[in-house]
């Protein structure tokens, strides 16, 4: 369970007025019912109030359901879910669905029914409420910068009030790890007093919600309430048909379902106003199901805080790798590269070559895979001519009379001049090769720095997404391809790759010594990498100073 | 056709003494269609012994919160039968849902 201390200081972030003035902006619409001909407008003014949170919502739109009964006055409706996601920093495949119904009804001619969906039901606690406060529970998420080990998708449900027909529908095409469903409907309302405040927590009986005897999410959150809030907790009905809750269980999914107690006297009239909400209720309400979601969601403050304020689109800059090459100098000498003989040409194109054993004949490889056949005279001793272009580096192959190989000679065998049979003993000396001479390797690892490169990006936009920042995927190959300012990244990306040269240097792990330099320098990676993260900073407000990094950036990220 | 199995009952047919181990049980033979800790709604072929039948078929069926008349009444819900629509249903019972016609689905 989350320390009390740590949910309390979320808890804390809380703003009552924030929720009662987006009530207020949900009740202005009269009547938020599917069949009304704002269906759309209300689903924008929800969208918005997600998009303030700090949220990236999209709509899901089911438009012209047919829900047609005898009377003319019913008809096609448009059910259009509100849907966003703060992302697991954890294991984002595991999500908690939070979940508020936004569309209202009235029933009764006593309440101004005018035989349409019409007028007069302002829904203020069914069901503005439960949205409004899961919209400000995504702000105080976003705004801590704190992170949940599990996504974190808030929906906002169009089509409740006719018969959970929305929920039905999104249910339905489930096929995510969804660990638990948490609705809210109707959170605002009590005319008890505040020592008997209350709410009531309907269970629904799953396997992980083992009602008789189990440590289910219902019966934890019994125990969270209580310590978070001045609620105390009722236990509500079993398998409840009345919210969209229903609609995750009957899938087999987990979920609870908040809702005051006692039902407010407004239910589905045209008197369910704001004024007539217990703003002190409902702000511990908020509290209550904040404080289960920071508990199952396992909301804990991450080392790297998400910035705020991202800007749409954004271009990060390649890092420009200079500092390897102070490495390389040190891992060629480690790998026996620094120095070598080889056949080489400083200024003429040709060189003659002359043993003075028995070796028939040679052919010369070039770099370039260009080969030449140096023949001897005598038998004994080889005495040829091989085109070298400058600056070439070859590799020599030595034959007998009989055409056996008799040794290779390539580029990083460092006596050089003997050879030696496939016995190991040594069968001549390349005594008087005027073209041997000692060559720097001047090996480069421009494939490791590349590769590490292109993993470096992967492994920030990784991050990145796990931090809620998800990258268009139009644009996604803009953020692998580059990365962010060069110093916040240049010492890790040395570090990465260090560990794929000497990975590769270790043979399959065989060579010892440079395995254990690979693991080292893959240790000094992830710890340079995280302190890296940790200073790269997007928000672009900054000014740019020395000491504050930031991304310039094209393309586009989405929370 | 749609029976009520009252729990009793449904511990003896399964041999189950949790809830949702009784429901796990009913569901390899029936398809369950809602439950509390009372009773077990189920659509089966079959009349099962024990069991009380309220209708040949879910047609016309809706459940919604406990009310009467009722097919039948627990402290959590009811199942009532009506020739109207849902919309219509639902001005007296705004509650009132279709019951799901291929049964509670179990992980």
């Amino acid at each position: 369970m989350i320390p009390k201390s740590t949910t309390q200081q979320l808890l804390s972030l809380i703003d009552i007025d924030r929720i009662i003035a987006n009530i207020e902006t949900l009740e202005a619409f009269q009547t938020r019912h599917c069949g009304w001909t704002n269906a759309q407008e209300v689903a924008d003014a929800v969208s918005a109030m997600f998009t303030d949170a700090g949220l990236s919502p999209i709509q899901d739109k089911t438009l012209d359901y047919d829900f047609s009964g005898d009377e003319a006055t019913y008809g096609l409706v448009d059910i259009i879910h509100i849907i966003a996601e703060i992302k697991g920093a954890v294991d984002p495949t595991k999500i908690v669905v939070i979940s508020a119904h936004h569309d209202s009804y009235v029933y009764g001619a006593d309440f101004g029914y005018d035989g349409s969906y019409g007028l007069r039901s302002p829904g203020a606690d069914d069901n503005a409420t439960g949205v409004t406060v899961m919209a400000e529970i995504a702000k105080c998420i976003i705004d801590s910068g704190w992170r949940p080990d599990y996504t974190i998708r808030f929906v906002s449900f169009g089509g409740e009030e006719i018969g959970l027909v929305g929920s039905g529908l999104y249910c339905e095409n489930l096929t995510e790890d969804i660990l638990l469903n948490i609705n809210l409907d109707m959170v605002g309302y009590t005319d008890a007093d505040p020592s008997e405040w209350a709410l009531e927590l309907h269970p629904y009986d799953t396997d992980d919600n083992a009602l008789d005897g189990g440590n289910s999410y219902h019966d934890r959150a019994e125990q969270i309430i209580p310590e978070s809030t001045s609620l105390s907790v009722v236990r509500g009905t079993l398998n409840s048909n009345s919210s969209d809750s229903y609609n995750f269980w009957i899938r087999g999914y987990n979920a609870i379902y908040f809702e005051e107690t006692p039902r407010t006297p407004h239910y589905h009239t045209d008197q369910d106003l704001s004024i007539n909400l217990n703003n002190d209720y409902l702000a511990e309400m908020a509290k209550a199901v904040f404080a289960v979601l920071i508990n199952f969601a396992n909301i804990v403050k991450r080392i790297v805080p998400m910035p705020n304020n991202l800007p749409s689109t954004f271009t990060l800059k390649l890092s420009t790798l200079e500092t390897i090459s102070a490495f390389e100098k040190e891992v060629n000498l480690q790998a026996g590269y620094t120095k070598k003989w080889g056949l080489a040409s400083s200024s003429s194109t040709t060189y003659t070559v002359t043993t003075d054993n028995a070796v028939a004949y040679a052919i010369a490889t070039l770099a370039t895979g260009a080969t030449a056949t140096i023949t001897g005279t005598g038998g004994a001793v080889l005495d040829g001519i091989i085109p070298i272009p400058t600056n070439q580096i070859v590799s020599l192959a030595c034959y007998d009379e009989a055409d056996d190989l008799i040794d290779t000679f390539g580029l990083n065998e460092g006596n050089g001049l003997s050879l030696y049979g496939s016995d190991g003993v040594l069968t001549g000396v390349l005594s008087s090769v005027t073209a041997w001479v000692l060559c720097n390797a001047n090996r480069t690892w421009q494939d490791k720095i590349e590769l590490a490169q292109q993993l470096l990006a992967f492994d920030i936009e990784n991050t990145l997404t796990q931090r809620g920042i998800r990258v268009d995927e139009a644009n996604g190959d803009i953020l692998v391809d580059v990365v962010t300012n060069p110093e916040t990244f240049r010492i890790a990306c040395d570090y990465k790759a260090l560990y794929l040269i000497y990975t590769d240097l270790s043979n399959g792990g065989l060579n010892e010594l440079f395995a254990g330099k690979a693991k080292k320098y893959g240790v000094l990676y992830d710890a340079e990498f995280a302190k890296a993260i940790q200073r790269m900073n997007l928000d672009p407000s900054l000014s740019g100073e020395t000491t504050v990094y930031r991304a310039e950036w094209i393309g586009s990220i989405y929370r | 056709m749609i029976e009520v199995i009252y729990i009793e009952r449904a511990r003896a047919i399964t041999g189950e003494s949790r809830l949702r181990a009784i429901a796990k049980a009913l569901n390899n033979s029936y398809s369950i269609l809602h439950y509390d800790d009372s009773c077990f709604v189920v659509d089966t072929f079959t009349h099962i012994d024990g069991a009380v039948s309220i209708a040949e078929s879910l047609d016309n069926l809706y459940l919604c919160e406990p009310c009467q008349p009722s097919l039948i009444e627990t402290a959590t819900f009811s199942i009532i039968r009506s020739d109207k629509p849902l919309p219509e249903i639902r001005r007296q019972h705004p509650g009132a849902i279709q019951l799901p016609s291929d049964g509670i689905k179990f992980r």
